[in-house]
């Protein structure tokens, strides 16, 4: 075979091999670009991109109710109440409201200019249908939470658990401007509890249009917010948001979107922040040490208390000098600072600082030390409790039962640590449970100790002592005590209902009882901390809903 | 060979039915609801299980369940993405990971290629000693720390690639993900190229070609390369599963909207139908691949499709 025949039968061989290799590898990267989508963007050097680690699953304003998504719902969605750029409530889509004499009769006035992303009015319908849309058992919302346990609206029972008519909801369309609320009893914050997104209007004609798709993809929102979402895929990683030309307040609003990007991974957050990638990133206890001293790092206070439920239907946790004696041997700052750190406080009291304001201003929860006695760190104080406790209760060891979902236990291993320490014959043992079995075996009882959160939903005391009314639900330890129950019962009725002081004076007193009776033990109050970059200036970010807010950003050019 | 192929589907089918009802039962056994909110009374979390058909007994649901599945509705997710109905959820996620998978397994297969060949063509040289360091390496170091250092150096430090997959730029933004999945492949077909086409090197036929006067390349692309090649069809069907199982980790990393950051996701949400789903995919594509590796097998290996008989 000569040289020039066997060169042509290589090539003959090679080549459909080499020229399908290369078709494949174009295929492949013609695919790869077809993966991408439209994002909107008319101004990338004027938007946000901020960065989260939750995946928004739902973002429907009628049955969103947590962290997660509920700082994303409430870029786009407004009710009657909001919240300005350092947290305080202000008007939303209301400009003026009235209260009857009794206070259970509300009338707000819906503003003039309050538009769709579409410009069409917001009208007082729009709210009517919105808020049945949450109690109506079909639509299985979570936020059905906060109409069925949070105020007394009329009717609402009966449509939830009895299906009775939507229209008999104490909701009512005076006119295109106007409508009332009807409670059986008064609500002193009622206010502040409006500004949740569940208490959104939704536009009928909107949401029939679009059935079984409405806030599911692009084109089926419709904001009443500073921001519109344009591009969103259920589940999906990214989510972008441009201004809302016909929000009332657009003036105001500076950045002309807001890019939403999930990311977990901390490395990979840390590094898209410093490349610039990254406005606004979430940053974990264990990576804050790379921020320690940066002027960008941010701290968030959370509404979110943690605290360790004893069973009290158990007889050694039901003696309050046990208790006493726990709460006493919490190591709270070890816990922050050697855990959770930035954003995150020691707790010795129910109400966390700064969540809960007075009539007058003051912060309700604003001394951290108020309790320090019966709940600041002294181990030898805890010891006499403890001596006392056993000897009434006639026992000398101590076994504690720990439910737990997790089987890395850092925090309950420094409570333990402590207990075992300062606590002669106590000893105890995690009962690990899958996380979603976690709240039942609670609900059921079935432990000696447990290690749980609350977080309030709207600025007022009893948003976290409702938690120890003997018929709440989340009463899990069973504190039942007559005491307590008188003075937040009083609280509630009238007069003090309608009296703002006289009412948080005797809230103040339902604390002193908890804390006196050590219903929970008090641990740390959780918040974030987030690296914000230096470019972007005037981000509401708080521990209440709307726990996020652009409405007052800006962000300065490279 | 009909016969063969007739077989082997039922199989499959056999087996991904099989599948499906175990899957079912055992996220039956599992305790808990997917409406877990501490704030839920009974009463409410009670109203939520009727609207999604929870309150009925198994066998109802499962039977349900089958039926619908077959005709291709695996139901709504309750937890993640509110009634939206999970195999839409799916549909945009699986073309994700496929098109990353697919392409990270081309690139990695021609770089192991080249690498595993220069290797043995050079045995004991330079080439050999370079190329089995890069596969020891490569096999030996979880793709999660090469993903960092990718991400360090490609995508931080000289800003080559953008760090984390963005819709806006599919294509650069995709590099990142597709290396760092890329270099289990490239290591293994290296080795495993390296050491079939020794195999063959040493083989009396290419012996007898080199005898009988044919050139050294003309040997090497037509007698050893095609024998040494036909073998790497069963690593790639393991390789494909390895894929699917790194994207678990390589999707959350690089916050690719594939099915692999999906996964977890949906376990940790107790959301039934999506952890139904998502596994019966994963479980058709292995049984896809297996079946297909079966079938180039029967194809190219006579004896096997008389065994099959």
């Amino acid at each position: 075979m000569s040289r020039m025949s066997e060169n042509k039968r290589r090539i003959h061989i090679i080549g459909p091999r080499v020229l399908s290799a290369l078709a494949a590898l174009l295929l492949a990267g013609g695919t790869l670009a077809g993966c991408g989508a439209r994002i909107p963007s008319a101004d990338p050097e004027h938007e946000i991109n901020y960065y989260v680690v939750y995946q928004p699953s739902d973002l429907d304003p009628q049955t969103v109710f947590d962290v997660g998504n509920m700082p994303i719902v409430g870029l786009f969605s407004e009710s009657v109440m909001s919240r300005n750029e350092e947290g305080r409530l202000i008007y939303g889509l209301a400009d003026r409201y009235e209260k009857s004499e009794d206070g259970c009769l509300y009338t707000f006035h819906i503003r003039d200019d309050a538009r769709w992303s579409d410009g069409v009015p917001v009208t007082a319908a729009d709210f009517v249908f919105g808020w049945q849309r949450v109690v109506n058992p079909d639509t299985a919302s979570n936020a059905s939470f906060l109409f069925l346990n949070c105020m007394k609206l009329e009717g609402v029972e009966e449509i939830f658990y009895q299906h009775a008519p939507l229209d008999t909801l104490g909701i009512h369309a005076v006119d295109d401007h106007t409508f009332t609320v009807s409670l059986l009893e008064p609500c002193p914050y009622l206010l502040d509890l409006l500004v949740n997104n569940a208490f959104s209007p939704c536009r009928e004609d909107f949401f029939y249009a679009h059935k079984g798709e409405y806030m599911k993809k692009a084109g089926a929102f419709l904001s009443c917010g500073a921001f519109v979402p344009d591009y969103y895929e259920p589940l999906g990683m990214q989510l972008h948001l441009s201004k809302n030309p016909y929000y009332y307040d657009a003036e105001i609003v500076q950045v002309s979107g807001v890019n939403v990007q999930v990311l977990s991974d901390q490395q990979q957050l840390i590094m898209s922040f410093e490349k610039g990638e990254a406005d606004i990133i979430p940053i974990s206890g264990e990576q804050q040490e790379v921020a320690q001293g940066d002027p960008r790092l941010t701290e968030i206070p959370g509404a979110l208390i943690y605290y360790v439920i004893p069973n009290l239907d158990n007889e050694i946790f039901g003696n309050r000098n046990i208790r006493r004696a726990m709460a006493l041997c919490v190591n709270r700052d070890e816990i922050v600072n050697s855990l959770l750190r930035a954003g995150n406080y020691p707790l010795t009291r129910i109400i966390p600082e700064g969540i809960v304001f007075e009539e007058d201003g003051t912060d309700f929860g604003g001394d951290p030390d108020q309790f320090a006695d019966l709940c600041g760190y002294q181990p030898e104080l805890a010891r006499s409790y403890w001596e006392k406790g056993l000897q009434e209760l006639g026992i000398t060891k101590v076994t504690a039962e720990f439910l737990t979902s997790s089987e890395s236990n850092t925090f309950m291993d420094i409570l333990k640590k402590e207990w075992e320490k300062n606590l002669p014959g106590f000893s105890m043992k995690y009962r690990v449970v899958p996380p979603k079995a976690y709240n039942q075996e609670l609900h059921d009882g079935h432990f000696d100790l447990a290690l749980t959160g609350w977080s309030a939903d709207y600025a007022d005391p009893t948003a976290y002592l409702a938690l120890f009314t003997p018929d709440n639900y989340a009463n899990v330890g069973h504190y039942n005590s007559p005491a307590f129950n008188k003075v937040f019962a009083e609280s509630a009725a009238v007069p003090l209902a309608l009296d703002p002081q006289a009412r948080m004076e005797k809230l103040h007193e339902a604390e002193r009882i908890l804390m006196e009776e050590m219903a929970v033990i008090p641990a740390v109050t959780v918040g974030e901390a987030r690296m914000v970059s230096d470019r972007v200036k005037g981000v509401y970010m708080g521990a209440l809903v709307p726990h996020v807010n652009f409405k007052y950003a800006v962000k300065e050019a490279k | 060979m009909r016969k063969y192929i007739l077989k082997r589907l039922l199989i499959s089918a056999a087996t991904l039915f099989v599948m499906l009802v175990i899957l079912f039962l055992l996220l039956e056994l599992m305790p808990g609801s997917p409406f877990n909110d501490v704030k839920l009374s009974p009463e409410q979390r009670a109203v939520l299980e009727a609207k999604y058909g929870l309150d009925k007994p198994v066998w109802e649901r499962l039977g349900m369940y089958i039926g619908n599945a077959l005709r291709g509705d695996f139901g709504v997710s309750y937890v993640l993405a509110k009634d939206v109905p999970v195999s839409s959820l799916l549909s945009s996620r699986v073309g994700v990971s496929i098109r990353i998978g697919l392409f990270s397994l081309f690139i990695g297969t021609f770089v192991g290629l080249v690498i595993g060949f220069a290797a043995a063509l050079w045995q004991g040289k330079l080439p050999d000693k370079i190329g089995m360091a890069i596969s020891v390496i490569g096999l030996s170091v979880p793709s999660y720390v090469f993903a960092v250092l990718f991400c360090y150096f490609l995508g931080f430090k000289w800003k080559w690639f953008p760090l984390i997959y963005d819709l806006r730029r599919p294509v650069t933004s995709a590099m990142l993900p597709i290396l760092a999945s890329g270099v289990m492949i490239v290591s293994v077909i290296a080795r495993f190229t390296r050491d079939e086409t020794l195999r063959v090197m040493q083989s009396d036929y290419v012996l007898f070609a080199r005898c009988q006067g044919i050139s050294r390349w003309n040997v090497i692309i037509n007698y050893i390369l095609r024998n040494a090649l036909l073998p790497i069809v069963t690593v790639m069907g393991s390789l494909v599963i390895s894929l699917l199982t790194g994207t678990l980790v390589i999707e959350g990393m690089f916050a690719v909207p594939g099915i692999g950051s999906f996964m977890g996701t949906a376990i940790s949400g107790n959301d039934y139908n999506v952890i139904l789903a998502l596994s019966f995919v994963y479980s058709v594509i292995y049984v896809v691949v297996m079946l297909g590796v079966d079938l180039i097998y029967g194809i190219l290996d006579p004896r096997i499709r008389i065994a099959g008989k």
